[in-house]
């Protein structure tokens, strides 16, 4: 749900034109739309490398976690739900609003990973990894914008 | 099958019209990959016209007013459509608001709004009538000038009358206009959306809605507003576009024929026909569904393939397991076998089998399946059983024939169509299998290995298990008094065993001395107790044993929870109990019908809580579970609430338990009730607060007496010429430590003091006793 389709409904459910506040409040989404976008395609192009690098960091830290003990599986689902959170981030940038994230993301995946025995711990720390990899390859200002989905992501976990 | 229980319900939001990031994101989440570059190009170029859209949004906001009348006066005529600007702010013009106004009225009510009502005189009346003419009159001049410089507009269509107000009805007129007045607003929310789905949404059908007789009118109406609404945009050719656009799409929406409801074919009580609201489906109609078409090109047909794996192994298993299945593959990609078929294969391979067969039980698997082949959950137990019957014949491979030969399979996906989840929006869902359903298509469904839907229809046919109504757990007695809502973390559907009144259990029964009883303990018992052993607590008070003004003090403790104030003594009752013209229960029975005890528990509980607090003070024990209080809720509901009292009053555990002269008394005190209703920690008095001799208002009182005797002091030193002020003062001081000395009452609040001491010290007061501060459990 963006910002859009909630001003919307707010307004639907009171039978009015959008407000002021509404108005100025899509404006500026509209006007940080580029940057989001900008951001998310940076991202796609660069999938590859930051699970690669964020995972290489990721088991540096903690070498005993499921995916790294050389069964293909699990070293191959480690690298797909990396890549599966790096794309539900993109969403969110798009969206602007952490919905996508929350949806598929974090509503009852706690509760997978447990039932597959995979520390939340680990988890939230390779989450962490990402971001710092990702951080990296922005400026100051980018990474200030894109932090806090990992952040959300991270909270998730814990 | 009977339907009596829900199955627990997730909250849903369904999605209802899209907006163009919505819209680009579903695409991609549902298939699982980034955004394409050209959907990312389409997002760009949006938000880049974001500003002219908000400016276009912000033209019609302002001028919304102008806009509907402008449409309204095109037809109506006879009286003043104009009128509707005028609408009190009031609620009035609500749907659901009925109160016929009239143009004066209307008119009038606004010009007392204006003059601050207090100072309307009569000839004020038609003056502010005259003065709304002339305003309408201005607009309507205005109007027709417009009128003369426009140009490009439609003719108007042939046969097309306008319509006469006064035949047609004021109010008629007043809710045709509120209804343009919302096409408008849609049109409003779709530019900003920039997605026409809102209007499409709301507007399709609505023809079946509004009289047939207006709808010629209301579609001039919208061609008025539309021009009205480009005229605000003169030399704008882009904006004028995209207005035109949404009200050529609003108009052709509402001139299509009320879509019939979508329907599931339905055969039997277990196979239910459901209808869903066009809306709904035509707000998820942006789902792709995936066909597999010959004449495709090689990346089209990859994506069909790559959904046919989301949708039977629920995820890319090329990257995951390293494994694809290329001459499946290319059997399908070259024509050679269906998708059917292909569906076929992927649920009996090596890989489906060790995924989702190996790891579940057999109704786990069942109910996986439907997910995989049907896109459904199980809609009944006797599914459940053919399907049961089926794959513990066959096995697995039974099973996956069984779904994909179903004759619902070929209704629904056909030979070329890769089946999908029939969700929410995509058709309309059972009750019975509701949240079980819902749950099942998330992603972490597979995670779940004990079957959900078989033990919820299996508890469906046991309706209400004997559990208390304030929840699911199990034990009746005490934790869950009060409470609708527990605050429960455990999983309730794990069905604990039963435990009951009858079950042992520790009860804080005496003072230090806890006791493993149950509950049928005989009142003997604790008589025996009481006279053995006069250090107990006695909390059997009776007339033989005990003065008539212990009993009376005792009956209000137990059934108030408090002692009366002056004026709440029932004297009348009392006189006679002294006189011993009544009962203990009978007096138990006046205090329980009295205004007050009704106001503490009846007035402002519901009705579960009310019977429960009631219960407490009369019997003396929460009550024992669903059944009991079903009981009383029925009695309640039928006969109200002094039939109640009666009902607990002449049951024959009152009898048995308290008799005729036996003052109530709390017979089930668990050490979670106790805990429940006292403070969350103890007190600890620190050494410095029981050392103290004085309270605080002692101290107090001291520090102004020593100042009245300074005062008094200065003043006799001043030889008589005593300052007014400091005789006031005097006076005051000397006020206020006599109001202190009877506002101090040095209370013992000591709760580790024992009890014998005191009796020590009052030897006089035999028969000094102590209930339970209960007054608010």
């Amino acid at each position: 749900m963006s910002i859009i389709t909630r001003s919307i409904k707010s307004a639907d459910r009171q039978a009015r034109y959008l407000n002021l506040g509404e108005l100025k409040a899509v404006e500026d989404f509209y006007q940080g739309g580029e940057d989001r976008l900008r951001l998310a395609q940076i991202l796609v192009a660069n999938e590859a490398e930051i699970v690669n690098k964020g995972s290489q960091r990721f088991w540096q830290r903690y070498p005993n976690t499921p995916s790294n003990t050389g069964n293909p599986t699990f070293r191959a689902s480690c690298l797909r739900d990396q890549g599966w959170y790096l794309r539900l981030i993109t969403y969110a940038l798009v969206l602007g609003d952490t919905e996508p994230i929350d949806k598929s993301g974090i509503k009852g995946v706690k509760e997978m990973y447990q039932s597959l025995e995979i520390p939340l711990k680990n988890l939230a720390e390779c989450m962490r990894c990402l971001k710092e990899v990702t951080a990296e390859m922005l400026s100051l200002k980018d990474a200030a914008a894109i932090a806090p989905y990992f952040d959300y992501i991270i909270q998730g976990f814990l | 099958m009977n339907v009596n229980t829900g199955g627990g319900s997730p909250v849903v939001h369904p999605q209802l019209y899209q907006t163009t990031p919505l819209a680009v994101i579903s695409q991609a989440e549902q298939q699982d990959r980034y955004s394409k570059q050209s959907e990312l190009n389409r997002l760009a170029s949006y938000f880049d016209s974001g500003t002219k859209l908000l400016k276009i949004v912000d033209t019609l906001n302002q001028n919304a007013d102008a806009i509907v009348a402008a449409g309204g006066d095109r037809i109506f005529y006879g009286g003043n459509s104009m009128d509707y600007l005028e609408k009190p702010k009031e609620l009035v013009d609500l749907p659901g608001y009925v109160r016929p106004i009239t143009v004066a009225s209307a008119a009038i009510a606004k010009a007392n709004a204006a003059q601050n009502q207090n100072q309307v005189k009569i000839f004020s009346e038609s003056q502010s009538l005259i003065k709304g003419r002339t305003f309408n009159f201005v607009e309507l001049l205005m109007e027709a000038i417009y009128r003369l410089q426009a140009t490009g507009k439609e003719p108007l269509p042939g046969g097309f009358k306008p319509i006469n107000i006064s035949r047609y009805g004021e109010r008629r007129m007043k809710r045709s206009m509120r209804d343009l007045g919302w096409f408008l607003r849609y049109i409003t929310y779709a530019i900003i959306a920039d997605n026409p789905s809102i209007l499409v949404v709301n507007a399709r059908g609505l023809r079946g809605v509004i009289p047939e007789d207006v709808t010629v009118a209301t579609i001039v109406a919208l061609k008025e507003m539309c021009w009205k609404s480009l005229s605000y945009f003169p030399d704008n050719e882009e904006s004028q576009n995209t207005i035109r656009y949404y009200f050529n799409i609003l108009i052709k929406e509402y001139e299509v024929e009320k879509p019939a409801n979508q329907l599931r074919e339905g055969i039997s009580n277990d196979q239910q026909g459901l209808e869903l609201p066009q809306s709904y489906s035509l707000a998820a109609e942006s789902r792709p569904k995936f066909v597999m078409k010959h004449n495709a090109s090689v990346r089209e047909k990859q994506a069909v393939v790559k959904a046919a794996y989301r949708q039977v192994f629920k995820c890319d298993i090329d990257r995951t397991y390293g494994i694809t299945f290329k001459q499946l593959e290319s059997q399908v990609t070259g024509g050679n076998t269906s998708i059917k078929e292909f569906i076929r294969s992927l649920g009996k391979t090596r890989l489906y089998r060790r995924l989702f067969y190996e790891p579940y039980t057999i109704s786990r698997v069942i109910e996986l399946a439907f997910r995989h082949f049907l896109g459904r959950g199980l809609s009944s137990m006797e599914e459940f059983q053919d399907y049961f019957e089926i794959i513990s014949r066959g096995g697995l491979p039974a099973l996956i024939d069984a779904l994909v030969d179903s004759v619902e399979y070929a209704d629904y996906f056909g030979e070329e169509t890769v089946p999908y989840l029939r969700g929410l929006g995509q058709e309309a869902q059972e009750c019975r299998n509701w949240g079980a359903q819902l749950n099942l298509f998330k992603c972490s469904a597979a995670v779940r290995k004990v079957p959900q839907f078989v033990t919820m229809f299996g508890n469906y046919q046991q309706p209400l298990p004997n559990q208390h109504p304030y929840g699911v757990g199990n034990d009746p007695l005490e934790t869950q008094f009060g409470t609708v809502f527990k605050s429960e973390t455990n999983n309730p559907y794990a069905q604990p065993a039963s435990f009951n009144q009858d079950h042992h259990r520790l009860l804080v029964h005496s003072r230090s001395r806890i006791q493993n009883v149950t509950n049928n303990y005989s009142s003997e018992r604790i008589l025996k107790q009481s006279k053995s052993n006069h250090e107990h607590r006695q909390r059997n008070i009776n007339l033989s044993n005990h003065s008539v003004e212990a009993i009376i003090k005792g009956v209000y403790q137990q059934i108030w929870g408090q002692q009366p104030f002056s004026g709440q003594h029932l004297t009348v009752a009392e006189t006679k109990l002294r006189n011993s013209e009544i009962s203990v229960r009978e007096f138990v029975r006046q205090l329980a019908k009295s205004t007050w005890f009704r106001n503490l528990y009846w007035d402002h509980l519901y009705i579960t809580k009310a019977i429960e607090c009631i219960h407490r003070r009369l019997l003396g024990r929460p009550t024992y579970g669903r059944a009991e209080m079903n009981q009383y809720y029925d009695l309640c509901s039928k006969k109200g609430f002094y039939t109640l009292v009666d009902e607990i009053l002449d049951s024959d555990e009152y009898l048995a338990t308290f008799g005729e002269d036996i003052v109530p008394y709390e017979r089930y005190l668990t050490p979670k009730g106790w805990a429940m209703r006292s403070l969350a920690q103890p007190i600890n008095w620190s050494q410095a607060q029981l050392d103290r001799q004085h309270t605080a208002g002692e101290v107090v009182g001291q520090k102004i007496r020593e100042n009245r005797d300074r005062l008094a002091r200065l003043a006799s030193q001043s030889n008589g010429h005593v300052p007014k002020e400091i005789v006031e003062a005097i006076q005051t001081a000397s006020d206020a430590v006599d109001e202190n000395k009877e506002l101090i009452t040095v209370t013992n609040l000591d709760p580790a003091e024992p009890e014998s001491l005191d009796t020590e010290k009052h030897p006089q007061e035999e028969e000094s006793y102590e209930y339970s501060q209960t007054t608010d459990y």
